[in-house]
């Protein structure tokens, strides 16, 4: 570790010890859900004041100009200061690389202050009802008018929907051009009359998901991102992001308290303890593997080559995590592994599911046939 | 807390260098026809000066640390050549004699198996091998071929002996570390194997890479290569974590080696395709290691 690196650690230690709300800390799972919302947004507002929105987005972007690795001691700080979680996380970690990567200098210029100050809010308008893993055959369509294009459409499994600014949406553009070709990236407005939603209830009971129905809402040309017709390609960029090491390391915090509570209370005299052992061995090699992957952090292809199976990983641990846990006597947590069973199921799903994940390794890694 | 993970210079031109000897020696010969008869000679080992590496420069060595020895070690096991190659760069790192004597030296490990007293020494039956008495002491040796050959793992050359090498507990832990490595190469091989043979064997009129079926499985095994390899540099850098690290890249590498026998088909399951001799190695290096941290805990 640099010099850099351990002054970065103390200030981000020091910063956080202040910062995090007590009746965060404290009374957590008390808290209604417009609490919730509110602690969550400021979250954002605070990382920013602080100095700690955008860790490795480069400064000329209104970034801190750091690398992944300071990325990666501030998640794990903030895990341990028991942090929030900010609501922009979708702007945060797939808008700005996507439009550092893809967009104009002025669509940076124009949103990517604003998320890393936590003033707007971002969802994924990607999957629909007929287009989850086959995302390319999307049938939400953008059709061209003067300045900009009408959307029609239904997205579906839309996270923060009802709480967001913007959403980063996949289109249909044209009717006539083959696959993969045929599909535009826009910055869509979700405050307008054009777009409603309809909350998801889940099988655990909650609501994290939405329906988003666009009904003839209006973008803009200079809401664009890159060409039309180049929808896919700006997607992709979108999804690695999705499904990279940032992502991991902020997964990694999450399963560590679970793995915490787990060890240090249910499994004891459940006869189970190696079990328990070999996950949690498993979820240190999620963070193991983030680091040994950031020393290729400027060769995007071995990088890929090392982060491309996290997501298959860590999620297979958090369901392993709830399931041994479900199956202890523990009456002190059992509403929350009934709770994290349930919740957890849906993590080999979303951002891709771990099926398509393995297509991707075989591709794009292996170089396997199609 | 967060450090780079990377070898320094000597482990990554030690790795490509032991990768290129043993690529030449072996010529693109299938690894059947040269397990049994060594391609390479030990002078060409020793004369690169690449068994004593690990030892300080002011000892004649190359100041590699143990990070650098896994790149060596996943070089070495993933060439699979029936020489101590790793087993004497460990000695000479930790013995004055073994760099006195010259030489290939090994060691022999009591079984960590129930009611058996007996010890294993990879490399036993190999002629003109050193086993140690003891390392980092007043180390003696014993000339090989000595005891009984275990045949098992071909490329390991074993033997069972009737007593054990003493080790200090710092050694023992780097020799886990080493044996890790080596399975963790082997099993980095494997997965390029099989990737390889996914790609050239078709079957309904496609290469059976193209199946899912065969390409999640080809997946599973780059992730857990991938895993496997990172388990044996975090035991590298973390000592009070490398017994459950070592035992992780170990059972994660043989995991990587049955499902490599298991994309080859009825191919995997030859004598010729020789996809066994790199899983027995492994098997008899899991051995090793649960004997090591067996008797640092006795």
């Amino acid at each position: 570790m640099s010099i850099a690196q351990a002054s970065f650690e103390q200030d981000a230690q020091t910063w956080l010890a202040d910062a995090v709300p007590e009746r965060w800390r404290k009374e957590r799972g008390a808290l209604s859900e417009e609490e919730t919302v509110e602690i969550r947004m400021e979250w954002d507002r605070q990382l920013h004041r602080g100095g700690f929105a955008g860790l490795s987005i480069p400064s000329d972007f209104g970034g801190r100009g750091l690398g992944l690795r300071e990325e990666v001691i501030f998640h794990e700080l903030a895990a341990q200061a028991h942090a929030p979680e900010g609501l922009g996380r979708i702007g945060k970690i797939l808008t700005v690389p996507t439009l550092i990567a893809h967009g104009t200098e002025e669509q940076r210029t124009r949103f990517i202050p604003a998320i890393m100050e936590g003033s707007q809010i971002w969802c994924q308008g990607f999957s629909e009802p007929g287009a989850g893993s086959d995302l390319a055959s999307v049938s939400t369509f953008a059709r061209k008018v003067d300045g900009g294009y009408l959307v029609k459409g239904q997205k579906i499994w839309t996270s923060f929907a009802q709480y967001a600014d913007r959403a980063i949406l996949v289109a249909k553009t044209s009717t006539t051009e083959p696959r993969y070709k045929n599909l535009s990236y826009f910055l869509l407005d979700m405050k307008q009359p054009g777009i409603t939603f309809r909350t998801i209830k889940q099988l655990a009971g909650s609501s994290h998901f939405a329906e988003v129905f666009i009904d003839d809402a209006f973008v803009a040309d200079e809401d664009r991102v890159d060409a039309e017709g180049a929808g896919w390609k700006v997607a992709m960029t979108t999804l690695t992001a999705e499904r990279g090491g940032i992502e991991a390391i902020t997964r990694y915090v999450e399963i560590r308290g679970d793995v915490d509570i787990l060890t240090g209370c249910c499994i004891k005299g459940s006869g189970r303890e190696a079990d328990a052992a070999e996950l949690d061995t498993r979820l240190e090699l999620v963070r193991w593997q983030v680091m040994k992957a950031l020393d290729f952090e400027d060769n995007p292809e071995e990088l890929f080559k090392r982060t491309c199976m996290l997501k298959v990983m860590w999620s297979d641990i958090w369901q392993d995590v709830s399931s041994l846990a479900l199956a202890t006597t523990c009456s002190a947590h059992e509403a929350h592994w009934r709770n994290q069973y349930l919740e957890t199921r849906a993590a080999t799903i979303y951002s891709g599911s771990n099926e398509i994940q393995r297509n991707i390794i075989g591709d794009r890694v292996l170089g396997l046939p199609r | 807390m967060i450090k780079s993970l990377t070898e320094t210079e000597i482990g990554r031109i030690a790795a490509d260098a032991v990768t290129e000897l043993a690529q030449r020696a072996v010529n693109g010969a299938p690894i059947y026809t040269y397990i049994d008869s060594c391609p390479l000679t030990w002078n060409a080992l020793e004369e690169g000066g690449w068994d004593s590496i690990g030892a300080s420069e002011s000892d004649g060595g190359g100041d590699a640390n143990l990070r650098d020895l896994v790149e060596v070690g996943k070089a070495w096991g993933s060439a699979c050549i029936p020489l101590p190659l790793m087993e004497t760069i460990w000695a000479k790192r930790w013995s004055v004699a073994a760099r006195a004597v010259g030489g290939p030296v090994s060691v022999s490990v009591r079984r960590a198996r129930q009611g058996d007293q007996a010890s294993l020494a990879p490399f036993g039956a190999l002629s003109g091998i050193g086993i140690a008495r003891s390392i980092g002491g007043d180390d003696s040796f014993e000339r090989g071929p000595v005891g009984l050959a275990e045949p098992f793992a071909p490329s390991m050359c074993a033997s069972i002996l009737h007593y054990s090498t003493e080790i200090p507990a710092e050694a023992s832990y780097e020799l886990a570390v080493i044996w890790a490595a080596e399975a963790v190469g082997a099993a980095q091989t494997l997965v390029n194997l099989s990737v390889q043979y996914a790609k050239d064997r078709e079957q309904f009129g496609r290469p059976i890479g193209s199946f899912q079926a065969i390409k999640h499985r080809l997946a599973d095994m780059h992730s857990d290569a991938e895993y496997a390899e990172t388990a044996a540099i975090w035991a590298s850098v973390e000592r009070d974590q490398a017994e459950r690290a070592t035992r992780y890249a170990l059972d994660t590498s043989i995991r990587v080696a049955e499902s490599a026998i298991q994309v080859h088909g009825g191919m995997g399951f030859t004598w010729e395709m020789g996809l066994h001799f790199y899983l027995r190695a492994m098997l008899t290096q899991r051995e090793l290691v649960t004997g090591l941290w067996a008797s640092t805990r006795a």
